[in-house]
């Protein structure tokens, strides 16, 4: 097994435990667990774009009215379970961003033809990267695009696979996936409480 | 459309990287909304009609799913699924219009229709994945914002394959 792919293979490993849990505290501590491997993995955190997806999620679920009316504004009807669904689905769609930055933080290598053409069109998107900041002047736009694939298109540029290899440690990967089936766990044991 | 028999990998795997780094730009872009998307990776789809057989085309267009993926990564999130459904719903029609049509339709028209179709089954997936019957309410300012960016990824298209030397140059070789 090659070492990029332990992040990614640890991270399907967890999945199960976020799609079948039902107990919204536990998704919860779950989505900030995944939260924070991304962030340990020199991901980012950005907090206006998930509160927009938690509201914007928790509104659309309000115009379905279900389960107990908690108060109402003029006639709309603001109702518990339309909340709790919303914000599953939102605690759910965050973890699942976080966790797949976490799983594809390692570089993961793929296999077969497709893998190879992968690793080429990074290996050209690193030298794009490079090349754009030494070319001057960058106006007019499409000329010093021009400029930028002629330059790539050189032999000195011709594609040299490379791997990415960390130093991948397996325990911390067992602890986080230990922790997720735990959290689920939980989920499952106390089940109502305390929604 | 070309017809070559033995596929150009490394010119897809180029055009692909180049989706990327387009990506890249626009990120850095400020923009009003936070979800909001100018779509500048599609620019070498829509330029790569002219260049590449319908195979490269295709896997130029899953290539950019990946690669966005992988760089932004988002390729296991349900931001994974819009982007795939997206790009295969504007390739396809785009890849369509250009055979059906040839020269009869600029680059602005495939632009409009394959962000339309791209936005289309966005909608679509909303309503499964997030919104519900919700989804209706946030139709109609997607997809005036993505014609509006259409519009001007067309022009800039138009524009490209007209001025660029680098297009011109493959443009000829792949006749």
């Amino acid at each position: 097994m090659k070492k990029n792919n332990i992040r990614l293979l640890f991270g399907i490993a967890i999945l199960p435990a976020l799609f079948f849990q039902n107990n919204i505290t536990a998704l919860f501590l779950q989505t900030l667990y995944a939260i924070f491997l991304a962030l340990s993995s020199g991901r980012k955190f950005k907090l206006l774009p998930n509160l927009i997806l938690l509201v914007g999620l928790s509104l659309a679920h309000l115009l379905q009215p279900n389960g107990l009316l908690l108060f109402t504004l003029g006639s709309f009807p603001i109702t518990l379970g339309s909340l709790i669904l919303g914000s599953h689905k939102a605690f759910l769609l965050i973890s699942l961003i976080y966790l797949s930055q976490y799983m594809v933080s390692s570089r993961p290598t793929f296999p077969g033809k497709l893998g190879a053409l992968i690793s080429m069109q990074l290996f050209y998107f690193g030298q794009i990267s490079l090349t754009w900041s030494t070319i001057v002047p960058k106006k007019p736009f499409i000329g010093a695009i021009d400029k930028l694939l002629f330059q790539l298109e050189e032999p000195s540029h011709d594609y040299k696979e490379t791997f990415l290899s960390k130093d991948e440690k397996i325990l911390p990967k067992v602890i986080h996936l230990i922790l997720f089936w735990t959290l689920f766990s939980l989920g499952k044991v106390f089940a109502n409480w305390p929604l | 459309m070309t017809h070559r028999t033995k596929m150009n990998v490394e010119f897809v795997a180029l055009l692909a990287a180049f989706a990327l780094f387009l990506s890249t730009v626009e990120y850095m872009i400020p923009k009003p909304i936070p979800f909001m998307r100018i779509g500048l990776a599609n620019l070498p789809l829509i330029i790569g009609l002219g260049v590449l057989t319908y195979r490269e085309y295709f896997l130029l267009a899953l290539l950019k799913v990946i690669g966005q993926g992988l760089i932004s990564g988002t390729l296991f999130s349900y931001i994974g699924l819009f982007s795939l459904g997206g790009t295969l719903a504007s390739s396809t029609v785009m890849l369509l219009l250009f055979i059906v049509f040839k020269e009869k339709i600029s680059l602005l028209g495939i632009s409009i229709a394959g962000a339309t179709a791209s936005n289309v089954v966005q909608i679509e997936l909303a309503r499964l994945v997030l919104f519900g019957s919700a989804a209706r309410f946030i139709a109609p300012p997607f997809l005036i914002a993505g014609l509006i960016t259409s519009i001007l990824l067309g022009l800039f298209a138009n524009r490209f394959v007209t001025t660029s030397t680098w297009y011109k140059k493959h443009k000829e070789s792949s006749l």
